[in-house]
């Protein structure tokens, strides 16, 4: 993703504790994004996606290993008006097609988050590459 | 005397109302204490979600993993509705409302509990 002039770039410890870090950082990017339809609906939808992808990263990708990192960059694009988000890290691989979907007729204990993180956003891609994993998430506006 | 057989019927429920968001990592925390009361003996649980501004899937699990354990022993796991219209919905995306009986509020939860 090239970054905008405008864009928005974060680097965090990879560990679950700056969830609310993170959160409260996108939720103040889209505050003052004009004209969002219900603007508190879609934040917390945005976040709630995002934290979705740190966890799994903090989970999957760095595991037990201590002094990951997590490069998030959240930028406003035009036409059409869409949020983009990369979330990177330098961890092992992960292969999001051995995640099953939740089957919702009959609630289990776990495997909601990237469900979630689908459902939520219009676009979710992952790509691995050389050094890491990066995560894109779409969020039409 | 009149010869009457009286007893208590005591039925304990358990109500926790969290203040605070709820994510991966502080549902470890909420976890341990929904696991101490029900090693204490609780089986009936109201989980007050009013006041609880996001709730991700480390803590839905946290409710699905108490439904479980309650539901094994007999017991049972009511949810109050949070405030946050974001949040209800997602609580109809992933269709918890079909799998917990929901409320409006706590004393809406305890009744014929």
């Amino acid at each position: 993703m090239e970054l905008h002039s405008d864009a928005l770039r974060l680097d965090l410890p990879a560990a679950n504790k700056y969830l609310n870090v993170l959160g409260a950082c996108l939720n103040a990017f889209i505050e003052r994004i004009e004209g969002i339809a219900e603007p508190r609906v879609t934040a917390y939808n945005i976040e709630l996606a995002v934290n979705e992808i740190f966890a799994n990263v903090v989970a999957h990708a760095y595991g037990d290993t201590p002094g990951g990192r997590v490069d998030m960059v959240v930028m406003l694009a035009s036409d059409p008006r869409r949020l983009l988000i990369a979330i990177r890290d330098t961890g092992i691989a992960f292969d999001p097609t051995t995640v099953a979907e939740p089957d919702l007729e009959d609630v289990q204990i776990n495997g909601y988050g990237l469900f979630l993180a689908r459902s939520l956003m219009d676009d979710v891609t992952y790509t691995r590459c050389a050094d890491g994993n990066t995560w894109q998430l779409i969020k039409h506006l | 005397m009149m010869d009457l057989n009286i007893s208590d019927h005591i039925v304990r429920t358990v109500v926790v109302a969290p203040r605070q968001r709820i994510d991966a990592f502080n549902a470890p925390e909420l976890r341990a204490a929904l696991d101490q009361q029900l090693e204490s003996g609780a089986r009936r649980f109201v989980l007050d979600l009013t006041n609880v501004p996001f709730l991700d899937s480390a803590g839905m699990a946290v409710l699905v993993r108490l439904l479980k354990r309650s539901r094994d022993q007999g017991g049972d796991v009511r949810l109050v509705w949070p405030t946050e219209e974001a949040a209800r919905r997602i609580i109809k995306l992933t269709k918890f409302d079909r799998v917990f009986t929901m409320a409006d509020t706590t004393e809406a939860a305890l009744v014929g509990f």
